[in-house]
């Protein structure tokens, strides 16, 4: 059975956003929620890493475990979706999850949040309707279509990819495979880059100004 | 008469079964069967699969694969 999952490489990824304006437009989501955002580490230090990051879709959930109203599910394929109808947006779960991942539209004055948003894996949400309301509720169903989320299929560099785990695995170790030789090939050095940051090039000699 | 070594040992190997017992998964929290929401519409029940859940599976398996380069650039 598959599981679907998201996996971005670090490596790779260039910081372009464009995971995120991908997602944006294709689930027209309000203003003030993304459903994926990328993340840089050590910003302007040789060496930094930018990750995008959205909901994980995570085999046991803390999102599911703290809901008060037990409106998460997760779906034969592993995507974890939540009814919109049933949320109170309580806000628990974004206390839970690790990767900040539930946005909420800010609806009316005084800040009052509306029910909470997340990345759908692009598959929709759970009930059935009209294929508007649907959309208006959760986004594109790209993955009823036999495609992969528009933000994995969009990435310019492949650093996101997404879908079943087990194949999205193996294009990874391919990748390593490729950019590492002997032991390196394994580990967290290789997923994720070590401390050593790249020894800074001597400066030019200046030539002396005449006097 | 037990030696003292010998308690000595078999102290270990407990401790040592009872060390590897503690690495076993840990258990889920969400329960399933809690969920209280609509239920959820299998994608493979779409127009475009009717039901066969392969056919979607060998769709997203081969869009996933799209996304290796090295198997669209390199003849194996």
């Amino acid at each position: 059975m598959a599981r679907m999952k998201f996996l971005c490489d670090v490596s790779r990824c260039i910081e372009c956003n464009g995971c995120v304006t991908a997602c944006k437009n294709a689930n027209e989501t309000p203003w003030g929620v993304n459903r994926r955002r990328v993340v840089t580490l050590n910003d302007g230090v040789p060496g930094e890493r930018s990750i995008s990051v959205a909901c994980m879709h995570c085999s046991d959930a803390p999102c599911q475990a703290v809901c008060p109203v037990d409106c998460f599910v997760t779906t034969a394929d592993g995507v974890v979706l939540h009814d919109k109808d049933l949320c109170i947006g309580c806000g628990y779960c974004f206390y839970a999850c690790p990767f900040g991942a539930p946005q909420f539209p800010s609806t009316g004055a005084f800040g009052l949040r509306g029910k909470m948003d997340k990345c759908t894996f692009c598959s929709g949400g759970p009930g059935k309707g009209s294929e508007e309301e649907q959309f208006k509720k959760y986004g594109q169903n790209r993955i009823a279509q036999g495609k992969l989320p528009l933000c994995a299929e969009m990435c310019s560099t492949k650093a996101l990819l997404a879908g079943d785990g087990d194949v999205v695995a193996g294009i990874y170790r391919e990748r390593a495979t490729v950019r590492a030789k002997g032991a390196d090939v394994w580990g967290w050095g290789t997923a994720y880059g070590t401390d050593k940051q790249p020894e800074a090039k001597p400066a030019a000699a200046k030539p002396e100004a005449k006097k | 008469m037990i030696k003292p070594s010998m308690a000595i040992r078999a102290a270990l190997g407990l401790a040592i079964v009872a060390a590897l017992a503690a690495c076993d998964r840990t258990p889920t929290l969400y329960q399933p069967g809690q969920y209280k929401g609509a239920p959820v519409v299998a994608p493979q029940d779409s127009p475009r699969f009717g039901g066969d859940k392969a056919k979607l599976d060998a769709a997203l398996n081969t869009r996933t694969e799209l996304q290796n380069e090295y198997s669209r650039t390199e003849k194996k």
